[in-house]
């Protein structure tokens, strides 16, 4: 896995954002964004993106629309939730349905991570 | 007695007026005589004079203490002496022979008749033997009748003794004459008082109440007009019957009417007052009971009974109602208390049933109290709950800056960073380090906000700021609002501090704003807003559906909810009523569906006030 892949990340929390990027500085190009509407923007102009980790809890839509209207966009990457919140029903509802390709709980552990996304990348 | 003293002091009276009477008179005669001595020389009749003069006034002096008789006697004698010396002296030509004149009228009066005609007898004796020896030549005739019916003496004398005589008669005659008219006058007086005595005596045994019967010899005699009216009779019917013929011929008592009048008349009779009942009959035939008392009186010596009547049919119908109403009372007391004694027994048994009652009563309200606390308990678990999860995110992702945090320094010290120039790195871990103290920082914020929840025991009071707990409220409910709804806070510009219990407001307010919340489906906006004016006033106003008015009266009633099942047991409001009303406040509502809702909290300063005294 050395050729850095393309990762997506939205966070309305700019902290978020910055952190993430320092810790997977070297081992994925994360492209990060504070508004999902942006993030749906690159989605249609960058094909190479490999992987979406999302918030759930953000202004104007929350993570699952926002991966609802992301799979408009591209429907064969995996896409993940990022949450503060506990598994709620509709998380789990969207995991069974593979609409949400993995779910991971704020603090998260950086290795879960790689490990998950390695399954996609 | 009395007439016969009174007569005494009238002759006594007389007597002593006459012995006054006779000394003046006497003392004339007596001086007339001791001048005419001068002429015819003393001699014994002049001695004897003097003697009875001397006597006299000795009498005279002494009358109120002497006898009426004695007195008496000493008038005649003296009269005699003075006739006596007279007759030895002047023989016919004597004065004082009128004196025998005076005797029965005089003496009359005084003397019982046949003393006086004795005395009478006796004066004429006396006149007479003079007479006799002045005829016969026995006793010479010393004076010259012819000179001595010429002598002034004579004329003189002859005057007083007549005028004394005449008056005497006068006297006497006039005192008794006043005296009779005096007595005249009394019995007169006393006639006609008795005639009165008779008359009203007449009307009250005419005019009374009761009717009055007189008996002789037990036969009616007398009957005044009641009793005519109460036999329905006239006189002619009563008179000279017995009661016989106004009874019947048994009475009530079986006794037989004529045997039993005749006994009481017969006790009556003896002296002994009788009072009983009896039965008479009219002349009309119809029967009616009366109440007589007979009693025995005596009247111009004779024996009579007087019974008085009184008409008791009516008083007897009424005594026998009496006791007929007496005995149905009776009944119905006798009734009314067996009544009473059932009821009792009943009631001590409802009595025993209600305690029993209410024992399980009391144990099911303990039960009640302690299910109470505990859903109060899983009220407030339940809001937690509800906050929980917020909270978790809210703790979370502060976390998460830590924990990414640690994982950026970590990988500034792996080979990651072989390409970032050493300066970078040091900007990029002083940037991770902040990122790191801004999580540290939001997660004590929150955990302090969560402490003031149940930071205090029920009872505790301290100054707590409310702006200070709705800032809490707001940090603890801001993954709720947070891109969805915008709060508004329009704060009073000072602080507002009141006393109370700090755990409690907060509980409160966290209520109300998570209503406020949760009644806004979408986005929408939350205004809280603080005045003071006297009292604290917290408005929490929301855009969202409103209330229905059909369940704006209950939203305070315990257990009442419009949530979903698991949402909480509907305490919620009804634990924020209670809490106003412990801190002396009071909550208003105003809602309409589909405007929103406006609560006001308001808790009074006074009370602050009162306690900050404290």
């Amino acid at each position: 896995m050395k050729s850095n892949d393309t990762i997506i990340y939205v966070d309305d929390e700019a902290i978020n954002l910055k952190l993430f990027s320092i810790m997977f500085h070297g081992i994925y190009e994360v492209l990060t964004f504070e508004s999902p509407q942006m993030a749906l923007e690159e989605l249609k102009v960058c094909p190479e993106v490999k992987a979406v980790i999302t918030d759930m809890k953000m202004p104007v839509m929350n993570g699952l629309q926002f991966v609802e209207l992301a799979r408009e966009i591209n429907n064969t990457i995996p896409y993940f939730l990022l949450s503060g919140y506990g598994l709620t029903r509709e998380i789990n509802e969207a995991l069974k349905n593979e609409s949400l390709n993995g779910y991971f709980q704020k603090p998260f552990r950086k290795e879960l991570i790689i490990l998950e996304l390695s399954k996609y990348i | 007695m009395k007439q016969r003293d009174e007569l005494q002091v009238l002759r006594d009276n007389i007597v002593n007026k006459a012995l006054s009477l006779g000394f003046i008179f006497g003392m004339i005669s007596y001086i007339v005589t001791f001048i005419r001595c001068f002429t015819y020389g003393f001699d014994v009749a002049f001695g004897i004079i003097t003697t009875v003069m001397v006597l006299f006034a000795m009498v005279v002096w002494r009358r109120k203490k002497l006898s009426l008789n004695l007195k008496v006697y000493f008038i005649m004698l003296f009269v005699l002496m003075a006739m006596v010396s007279g007759l030895m002296r002047f023989g016919y030509l004597v004065s004082s022979k009128a004196y025998i004149i005076l005797i029965p009228i005089f003496v009359s009066f005084i003397l019982e008749y046949r003393r006086a005609l004795l005395l009478l007898i006796f004066y004429g004796g006396v006149y007479g033997i003079f007479g006799y020896g002045y005829v016969s030549g026995i006793i010479p005739s010393t004076v010259d009748a012819n000179e001595y019916v010429l002598s002034a003496n004579a004329w003189l004398m002859d005057l007083s003794i007549i005028l004394l005589t005449a008056l005497a008669i006068l006297f006497v005659g006039n005192q008794f004459s006043q005296t009779l008219i005096e007595k005249l006058k009394i019995i007169r007086q006393k006639n006609k008082d008795l005639n009165d005595r008779e008359k009203r005596f007449s009307v009250l045994f005419e005019h009374s109440l009761d009717a009055i019967i007189i008996l002789k010899d037990g036969l009616y005699y007398e009957a005044n007009q009641r009793a005519l009216e109460m036999f329905g009779c006239d006189m002619d019917y009563l008179l000279g019957r017995s009661p016989k013929v106004t009874s019947p011929q048994y009475q009530p008592d079986g006794a037989i009417s004529e045997v039993k009048a005749r006994e009481l008349i017969g006790k009556a009779m003896a002296g002994e007052p009788q009072l009983f009942e009896w039965q008479h009959t009219r002349a009309d035939g119809q029967v009616f009971d009366a109440s007589i008392s007979l009693v025995a009186i005596k009247y111009d010596n004779k024996d009579f009974l007087q019974a008085v009547l009184q008409n008791i049919t009516e008083k007897k119908k009424q005594q026998a109602e009496l006791k007929r109403y007496r005995l149905h009372l009776e009944n119905l007391v006798q009734q009314r208390t067996e009544e009473l004694e059932a009821a009792n027994e009943e009631l001590t048994q409802s009595n025993t049933d209600l305690i029993h009652q209410r024992n399980e009563l009391e144990n099911t309200l303990l039960k009640l109290h302690k299910t109470q606390k505990k859903l109060i308990e899983s009220e407030k678990m339940a809001s937690v709950g509800v906050l929980t999860a917020g909270v978790a995110h809210e703790i979370n992702n502060p976390l998460n800056f830590i924990q990414s945090g640690l994982y950026g320094l970590q990988s500034l010290n792996s080979d990651q960073y072989n390409d970032i120039e050493e300066s970078e790195q040091v900007e990029l871990r002083g940037e991770i380090i902040e990122s790191m103290e801004e999580g540290v920082r939001r997660i004590s914020d929150i955990v302090y906000s969560l402490n003031q929840f149940n930071r205090k025991s029920e009872d505790d009071y301290s100054s707590c700021s409310i702006h200070g707990i709705i800032d809490n409220c707001l940090k603890i409910l801001a993954h709720k609002t947070k891109n969805r709804i915008t709060v508004q806070k329009i704060y009073f510009k000072e602080a507002l501090i009141v006393q109370g219990n700090e755990g409690e407001l907060h509980q409160l307010f966290l209520n109300l704003l998570h209503n406020a919340i949760q009644a806004i489906p979408n986005e929408g906006t939350v205004q809280v807003k603080t005045t003071c004016n006297n009292k604290v006033e917290v408005e929490i106003m929301d855009s969202g559906e409103g209330i229905d008015n059909d369940v704006i009266g209950r939203i305070f009633e315990p257990f009442f909810t419009t949530k979903e099942a698991g949402s909480g047991v509907g305490l919620g409001l009804s634990i924020v009523y209670n809490i106003i009303k412990k801190h002396k406040g009071e909550v208003l509502v105003d809602s309409a569906k589909g405007n929103g809702a406006k609560f006001t909290v308001i808790i009074p300063i006074n009370y602050v006030v009162e306690n900050e005294k404290q």
